[in-house]
């Protein structure tokens, strides 16, 4: 008889989140109802048949905006979330595989790394690099990369010391070879979970710098509709359709990411 | 024995008791018991009702209440000695716009303009107790000369006394009414005992010892609270320029934003808001839940402007300038920066509560239609059917629109975010470029080097005061200084226009000055080269229910220079 396969569901959840959030950013200008930059003389509407989630301080719509704003944090996110866990499992493999003088440099970078508030020094170099979405990444990853550094170095110790590893490096195989063929295969879970943890880490960042009025003039972000909900007053006045959906949407969003990135890699 | 020794020393005790609660008065009681004992004595020679004195108001702000210089003009203590407060200013400004006596108690000036005959109260003493001298008057203009470097003494020529109690000021220039109606309001009399030891240095900018904010104003700084962004003051009688001060004591609290004063106003934890130039936002009026909370509408003198390129392809052409004016949609705009209390501006740019308003310029409205007409006729056209127009020429047509760097910098934004949307309407392509709006310093050399097409910036109410909006659309400095002058960020090179605008800086007479105003509005009707985004109101909210005599000044509020000798008690 045929052993049925558990589905995980926490991971499947996850992932159908994120797959709703990547089917919205991709069909984005076929499903908004009106161009989320362009302004109407209906501001500060609430919701109604025409305007789903309302109209902002200049008239724009705000069910619109939130549509866009999918596209920037998904692939902020996501372009974020690829280079951090680039350079982390490379730093990591650099680290833990030559050791000595190498590893003591990457481990005391990343010690370092890690002492510095991470919100703080990204919203300093963005503002360095001024506003955008470019500057964005640069920032996050450049701040983001160390925990994942850190798990995967001590996983490659302990990898190294396998047998079959061993036997490749006896026989003198080259170590780009190794790493990639026996230390990267054996890592892949781990390296996903990181990346889909990353993925929702950077969402946040994202999020929060947009929401300090860090983001490019005229970006639709989650975080930039937050900001403008704030900043025109909108949360003392009550006006939930303007400030609850971004923060609900990057919830959810963040939640996904979550998901797949915390249980994937447990056994199941 | 040893219960009459307890009954001894209980009585003792009792005693003692008594007599330290006769002695235990505070500041505040001490101030309002000696200032009704002066008001019901005068009222028995007068024979008035005696005033029933404010024992202590409490102002909120959201300017810090950190630093207290009495020649700084940030911070609260610098901004509310605007409104002469422990400060004493030479002169100041009714509703009117005229100007009344204060520290002068009465001015003439001469027919030329150059000579100014005051007189001043002799009365008068620091906040430290010393006597205000005719050394101090004099020693303060040397001090606006030499050290400060103020461009409103220029020409001063001297400085000496005619009386006991009276002087005259000699300019060999006729820039009495200039100095008077511009900077007098705002610049008052220094301690020659504690100012003296900055002359010829920058060093007093900084001055944070207790004495920086020793002034000859009806108040004086008692104490004050870093921490807790709170400080305390108290009336100094003798210094009664205006009449009795009925205002005893006054405590200013630091708030973290608006949203805070307005709570702290409908718990009556303050009684009134002031910080200059900034008014409630009108989006927060609604939180107003207390009936005797009155949101203190006015209309407010300064503005959101925008700025033409004058220099560059576009701006330069008055058919491409009104063709914008057009697109406009002038009553989102209204709405967006006056959140529903404002109307649609004149050609004139500045407001009907602008000293010289000149009456009957026409209206701007949205007409997209004729706009896209002019812009036809004018060779804007697409050529190249990519639905954007080109330059008459065919070239690339980019419309670089700046707003101004600044604390406002999100609603400056917001106006960009329309601009281009209603130029995109006629096919005009606009942008913002993130790179210019990255720091004042970048925003500011990239104006005056009038690298913008279209800029957006703003008035404030001090500024409109008196020096008006037209100073912003300057190309030419001052006749007699560089053009590295701040402020530059006009690009109108007009001649008649620039001189216009430095002769009303410098006008002689109010007949003059309104003279000028108003050719300049007339001017910026024809010439479009810039113009208002709104004109809105202002909120400087109070609560009504334990004062009476509050007087809303336009664009001010209530905190204005009169409140100290208005308000009484219910």
């Amino acid at each position: 008889m045929k052993k049925r396969k558990k589905v995980n569901i926490p991971v499947l959840a996850g992932s159908l989140i994120i797959g709703f959030f990547v089917i919205i950013a991709i069909i984005a200008p076929a499903i908004v109802p009106y161009d989320p930059s362009a302004t109407s003389a209906l501001t500060y509407g609430k919701p109604s048949p025409e305007h789903l989630l309302g109209t902002n301080d200049v008239g724009q719509d705000i069910f619109s905006e939130l549509i866009y704003g999918t596209r920037i944090s998904m692939v902020i996110g996501i372009f974020a979330a690829v280079v951090v866990t680039c350079v982390g499992t490379l730093l990591a493999l650099l680290s833990a595989w030559y050791g000595g003088v190498v590893d003591k440099l990457i481990t005391g970078l990343t010690n370092l790394a890690m002492a510095v508030p991470g919100l703080a020094l990204t919203t300093l170099l963005v503002c360095y690099l001024s506003p955008g979405i470019l500057s964005i990444v640069v920032a996050i990853s450049i701040t983001a990369w160390t925990g994942t550094t850190r798990v995967l170095r001590s996983q490659i110790l302990a990898l190294k010391e396998e047998p079959f590893v061993k036997i490749e490096k006896a026989i003198g195989q080259r170590d780009i070879v190794i790493m990639g063929k026996h230390l990267l295969s054996n890592l892949k879970d781990i390296i996903l979970s990181r990346g889909a943890m990353a993925v929702s880490s950077a969402m946040m960042t994202e999020a929060s710098l947009s929401f300090l009025g860090l983001g490019a003039f005229g970006e639709k972000s989650w975080g930039a509709i937050l900001h403008y909900a704030f900043f025109r007053n909108g949360v003392v006045r009550g006006l939930y359709w303007w400030y609850l959906p971004p923060i609900l949407c990057t919830s959810l969003a963040v939640l996904g990411f979550m998901l797949v990135g915390y249980y994937g890699q447990q056994k199941r | 024995m040893k219960r009459a020794l307890c009954l001894l020393l209980s009585a003792v005790l009792l005693l003692g008791l008594f007599a330290g609660c006769g002695k235990q008065t505070t500041p505040e009681t001490t101030a309002a018991a000696g200032t009704e004992t002066t008001a019901a004595a005068e009222t028995e020679t007068t024979g008035e009702a005696p005033k029933k004195h404010v024992k202590n108001l409490v102002i909120g702000t959201t300017t810090a209440n950190t630093t207290f210089n009495l020649y700084g003009q940030t911070d609260i203590f610098g901004r509310i000695n605007y409104v002469n407060f422990c400060r004493a200013n030479w002169i100041y400004e009714d509703e009117n716009g005229d100007l009344q006596p204060f520290f002068f108690t009465s001015f003439e000036i001469s027919e030329d303009g150059k000579v100014l005959d005051f007189t001043w109260p002799t009365t008068a003493v620091w906040s430290d107790g010393e006597k205000v001298t005719w050394d101090d008057i004099d020693f303060t203009f040397r001090f606006l000369k030499d050290t400060a470097k103020s461009s409103s003494f220029i020409h001063l020529v001297s400085v000496e006394p005619t009386g006991d109690d009276s002087g005259r000021i000699t300019f060999s220039e006729p820039d009495v009414y200039g100095w008077l109606s511009g900077s007098a309001t705002m610049q008052g009399l220094l301690p020659k005992h504690v100012w003296e030891k900055f002359e010829g240095t920058d060093d007093y900018k900084n001055y944070t010892e207790p004495d920086a904010a020793v002034g000859c104003g009806p108040y004086k700084l008692v104490s004050y609270d870093v921490d807790a962004q709170v400080s305390y003051y108290e009336a100094i009688p003798e210094n009664n320029y205006h009449g009795e001060i009925t205002v005893d004591s006054v405590t200013i609290k630091t708030y973290a934003d608006q949203t805070a004063i307005m709570m702290a106003l409908n718990a009556g934890e303050i009684d009134c808001y002031y910080a200059y130039s900034t008014p409630i936002d009108a989006t927060l009026i609604d939180l107003i839940s207390d009936s005797a909370v009155d949101p203190g509408e006015s209309i407010y003198a300064g503005e959101d402007q925008i700025t033409f390129g004058m220099t560059r392809p576009a701006g330069s052409d008055y058919q491409f300038r009104l063709a914008v004016t057009k697109a406009m949609d002038w009553n989102l705009l209204t709405d967006a920066i006056g959140g529903g209390y404002g109307e649609v501006p004149r050609a004139g740019i500045i407001p009907p509560s602008c000293t010289g308003y000149l009456d009957g310029l026409p209206q701007f409205a949205q007409d997209v239609d004729e706009a896209n007409r002019i812009l036809d006729e004018a060779g804007y056209k697409d050529v190249n059917n990519d639905g954007i127009r080109e330059f008459p020429d065919g070239s690339e047509m980019k419309i670089l629109i700046v707003p101004q760097y600044s604390k406002k910098m999100d609603l400056r934004n917001r106006i960009a975010e329309v601009l281009i949307d209603n130029l995109k309407a006629v096919g005009v392509n606009a942008y913002v470029d993130q790179e210019i709006i990255v720091s004042s310093e970048v925003w500011e050399s990239n104006i005056q080097a009038g690298n913008y097409d279209i800029a957006i910036g703003y008035t404030t109410a001090g500024m409109a005061r008196h020096t008006s909006a037209f100073r912003y659309y300057v190309y030419e400095p001052k006749p007699g200084t560089e053009r590295s002058a701040s402020w530059l960020w006009g690009t109108y090179t007009d001649e008649e226009f620039n001189s216009t605008v430095w002769r009303m800086l410098n006008a002689s007479s109010r007949e003059e000055y309104v003279s000028c105003i108003q050719w300049l509005q007339q001017e910026a009707a024809d010439t479009l080269f810039g113009c208002a985004l709104s004109w809105t109101s202002c909120f400087y909210p109070y609560r009504t229910d334990k004062y009476e005599g509050w007087y809303n000044r336009p664009s001010w509020g209530v905190v204005n220079d009169e409140l100290w000798y208005s308000l009484t008690s219910k």
